[in-house]
């Protein structure tokens, strides 16, 4: 299925990349959790900086780090710019995710992402204020690690991908509206989210409002509890926006 | 002042932009007037370069030696960040059957002589290359653009010519998993072996395993010419890459077609996967002398006319003879106005030894003097040693 | 089809007033009548076509593979056509990622029900086509996975159960099949409209709808994957917290009605 791209450098085709095994680590896994308690009930501590891209009109750098894992992304956003083709009446938005370095998740799995990130940002952005150009935000994952180090067989090893994805999303959401913010577009309110279990709630209005919504784990119970945490993760979230934009705003001058 | 056949005179008011303003609008006039007072647009000096800041290995699966990161594939990595660009190199393997045994592969004991024989011939058939994947984020979806490609085929042909990294380096010292009666794995390796107790005929493989490497480069927030900064970035990383060892299973180690009667051909191939062991790791054996940095010159005539003048001496600067252009070196091109208005540009790749492994010249307007490739070979070896000092820290 | 602005704001007042007003006179829990064919590829263990009123046609084919279960742990993968887009499309890209979750082994599907011995099981590959769709096809599609599932019959095994001390390969009888008895998941798509909910919305439904969510309903409950989903790109707006709760009343109130008429192919 996979046709080689001509235009790449991508090596022989033959080669097979790594595979690691599985049966060597278990040495490892008493020693990592025996090393857990200590920093699990230490709370998620997350970084944010603006406008270090040169080439974009607005960019993010969100870094989060907690007992389970590290991530880090960074976004750009081009724009608005002009589109070619007949006038529209607003602007339009696209969002592309993009893997980094550890190439963990399937591209289709990834796109799924982005249209619902473009689902919450159309409600977010003033998309009228934008008449007949383009909004183009690029998320660049650049890592997503395990601080855990379990040896998981190849089923629970799925579902902690899938969980993760989930775990990402409110980062994709903080950094993409910082990013926005950066690049002067201008927004109905800062977004922000939480996520509980696999569980993501996108808000604005000061929780009023659910602008994206996204479960991959486990049914349907305690709706309301879930709502609760999540919003209690979006304020803290989009005070901490707020307060670095401000601080931002505050060297500018 | 207008020369006009109309009745009315028309009145041209000189515009004043400001030196921003001026700087998008014409880029060379603007590059020119900098020059001219004897800086560039950076704010730096003809001949200095960017400051570069460099995290190593920061990213790889052998980050912490004691806890090696399961699922991350990445063997070695560098972020690089000069100015304002940002390059982040990771480097990835894979592992390749080498089927086309030649007679250096199949007698292993002879490969030396052999080498030695045969090197005439062909040195650089000893020497691989990593397989770059040059990324350069400018906000557009779709197809690689020609930069990306140019820039990961020079790669790939500086690396292979310089003679970075030896084929024998690539080599896998395969191991062999046994099972033991209790139900647990061991791995033997050949090389660890004590005076080669195992090393009789049930460690000898026919069967030939190599390395291969990927690097992914990734270029955020380009404001000049890249290729520089990809390839000081991927020297960087490349100095800093392990390579799992890999084994496997003891069933494969012999190649005796009769393990399974009713078996297909696929289902023998599956025990040979070769597998990659999780913690245990090998340096990649580079050569160490041939590490080279990159850097890039440019030339560019300096334009009399839109020099700025002083107004008490101007009526004296008017004679300046048109034909004599002073031109002058400019050292690491950085920013859209000297991108595009020097296309004169002198590139070199050298050792810290003062070992020059690739230059490029590109003349295309202003003329390059001997004196200028001169004083650009100087300077990059001087670059190349204090680059290469920021490894160690 | 596109709307003018007026008729956008006729439309929207309509629906968005209480109670509302469909153009098609539909209540808001109310289907379009949709038609499903069955069994009718030949070569594949189960398929079914299913048309809407709108015009809107999916077909789906299940094929099936025996695999060894150590190695392969995901037994159920979709892959989605839309005529008229490229493979690598957003929306088919999402519809197949979306899909491929609710059928994930574990939480959608009983995975026990497709393993053969102890060491090899069945890996169902289903195949979606939809050559014509007007509004957001994932409830159609859902639908049709689901009768295609429930019509498909795999090969009967003959060799043991517990083959893994003898190596040997499962083997089949000749002619006997085995009614493939999994309970897929069904999608719903609800379209909100001021403060109403509104199920399966149409075309021009959708195009007013100020959000839209998907939610997921396996075996007499709502289950993940839910999601919240822009059903266009002009009109999208946040949604309060209880619409949330209301449109999971709604599907748990009409979903069992469903799963019923389809079970009575």
């Amino acid at each position: 299925m996979n046709v080689q791209d001509r235009r790449r450098l991508l090596g022989p085709a033959a080669a097979k990349p790594m595979a690691f095994s599985n049966t060597t680590i278990h040495t490892l896994e008493n020693k990592s959790t025996s090393a857990l308690p200590k920093n699990s009930e230490c709370e998620q501590e997350l970084s944010l900086h603006t406008g270090f891209i040169e080439n974009c009109n607005g960019s993010a750098l969100v870094e989060s780090r907690d007992a389970k894992h590290q991530t880090s992304l960074i976004t750009a956003v081009y724009g608005p710019r002009s589109i070619r083709g007949s006038f529209t009446s607003q602007g339009t938005i696209s969002i592309q995710l993009k893997n980094g370095l550890l190439e963990k998740y399937n591209t289709n799995e990834l796109k799924e992402v982005s249209s619902f990130l473009m689902g919450i940002f159309n409600s977010v952005v003033n998309l009228s204020r934008y008449p007949k150009s383009g909004i183009d935000i690029f998320v660049y994952l650049t890592y997503d690690k395990e601080l855990q180090n379990k040896c998981l067989d190849d089923e629970s090893q799925s579902k902690q991908i899938f969980s993760q994805i989930s775990s990402l999303i409110p980062h994709c959401i903080t950094s993409i509206t910082l990013a926005l913010v950066d690049a002067g577009i201008e927004l109905v309110d800062m977004a922000a989210a939480g996520e509980v279990c696999g569980t993501v709630v996108s808000f604005i209005k000061n929780g009023e409002e659910i602008v994206g919504f996204w479960k991959d784990n486990g049914d349907n119970e305690d709706l309301s509890g879930c709502l609760d945490r999540c919003k209690e993760q979006y304020i803290r979230h989009r005070d901490l926006m707020i307060s670095c934009l401000m601080k931002q705003k505050n060297l500018n001058i | 002042m207008a020369e006009s056949t109309a009745l009315e005179t028309i009145e041209i008011h000189p515009i004043n932009f400001p030196p921003d303003v001026l700087a998008r609008i014409s880029p060379e006039l603007s590059l020119q007037r900098h020059l001219s007072l004897g800086i560039r647009p950076c704010l730096r000096k003809y001949e200095e370069f960017r400051d570069v800041i460099i995290e190593n290995n920061t990213l790889s699966r052998y980050v912490d030696t004691e806890n090696v990161d399961a699922k991350n594939n990445i063997l070695g990595s560098n972020v690089l960040k000069s100015g304002k660009t940002i390059v982040i190199t990771s480097i990835t393997g894979g592992i390749i059957e080498e089927n086309s045994a030649s007679i250096k592969d199949l007698d292993d004991f002879g490969e030396d002589e052999l080498l030695e024989v045969t090197k005439e011939d062909d040195i650089l058939a000893e020497y691989a290359s990593v397989y770059p994947v040059v990324e350069v984020e400018r906000g557009r979806v779709g197809a690689c653009t020609d930069e990306e490609m140019t820039i990961s085929q020079k790669l790939y042909d500086s690396i292979l010519h310089s003679r970075i990294l030896p084929k024998k380096a690539l080599k896998v010292k395969a191991g062999i998993r046994s099972v033991n009666e209790d139900g647990t794995f061991t791995v033997l390796y050949p090389d660890e072996l004590e005076n080669g107790a195992l090393n009789g005929t049930n460690l000898k493989m026919k069967r030939k395993w190599s390395y291969v490497l990927y690097a992914k480069i990734v270029v955020l927030s380009r404001t000049g010419p890249v290729f520089d900064l990809c390839w000081n970035s991927l020297m960087y990383a490349l100095q800093n890459v392990k390579l799992p060892r890999a084994f496997i299973d003891e069933r494969a180690s012999d190649l005796r077609m009769t393990i399974r009667t009713r078996g297909r051909s696929a289902t023998i191939r599956e025990t040979y996967e070769i597998i990659c062991d999780q913690t245990k790791s090998l340096p990649l054996m580079i050569n160490l002398q041939n590490i080279a940095f990159a850097s890039n010159y440019g030339v560019i005539e300096l334009d009399p006319e839109s020099q700025l003048q002083d107004p008490n001496n101007a009526e004296e600067e008017v004679d300046i003879d048109m034909d004599d252009l002073k031109s002058v070196l400019i050292a690491d091109l950085d920013t859209e106005a000297e991108e595009t208005s020097i296309h004169t540009t002198i590139s070199v790749i050298t050792t810290p030894a003062g070992n020059y492994k690739q230059l490029t010249l590109v003349g295309a307007g202003a003329k390059i003097t001997p004196e200028m490739i001169k004083r650009s070979l100087s300077l990059s070896k001087v670059r190349a040693d204090d680059l290469s000092t920021r490894l160690n820290k | 089809m596109s709307l003018s602005v007026a008729e956008k704001s006729y439309l929207y007042d309509s629906l968005a007033s209480t109670p509302s007003i469909r153009p098609d006179g539909r209540l808001p829990h109310q289907f379009r009548p949709i038609e499903i064919f069955t069994d009718f590829l030949p070569s594949s263990n189960g398929s079914s076509r299913i048309i809407a009123s709108d015009g809107s046609e999916c077909i789906v084919s299940i094929k099936s593979k025996v695999v060894d279960h150590s190695v392969e742990s995901e037994l159920i993968q979709v892959d989605v056509d839309i005529a008229g887009q490229r493979d690598d499309a957003l929306v088919v890209e999402t519809m197949t990622s979306l899909l491929n979750k609710v059928l994930k082994s574990g939480s959608g599907i009983d995975s026990s029900k497709l393993q053969l011995t102890k060491k090899y099981s069945f890996k169902i590959f289903v195949d979606v086509l939809v050559i014509s769709s007007y509004s957001h096809p994932v409830s159609l599609i859902s639908f049709a996975i689901y009768s295609a599932l429930n019509s498909t019959y795999l090969p009967k095994l003959i060799s043991a159960f517990d083959d893994l001390e003898v190596e040997e390969l499962p083997t089949f009888h000749d002619y006997d099949m085995i009614k493939l008895d999994i309970n897929p998941p069904l999608v719903f798509i609800l379209a909100i409209v001021g403060n109403n909910m509104l199920l399966d919305p149409a075309a021009n439904e959708s195009e007013v709808a100020n959000n839209g969510l998907i939610i997921t309903w396996s075996n007499g409950k709502i289950t993940s994957p839910i999601r919240s989903i822009a059903l266009n790109d002009s009109n999208v707006k946040g949604l309060k917290p209880n619409l949330l709760k209301q449109g999971f009343a709604m599907v748990e109130k009409y979903a069992s009605d469903v799963v019923r008429s389809l079970e009575n192919l």
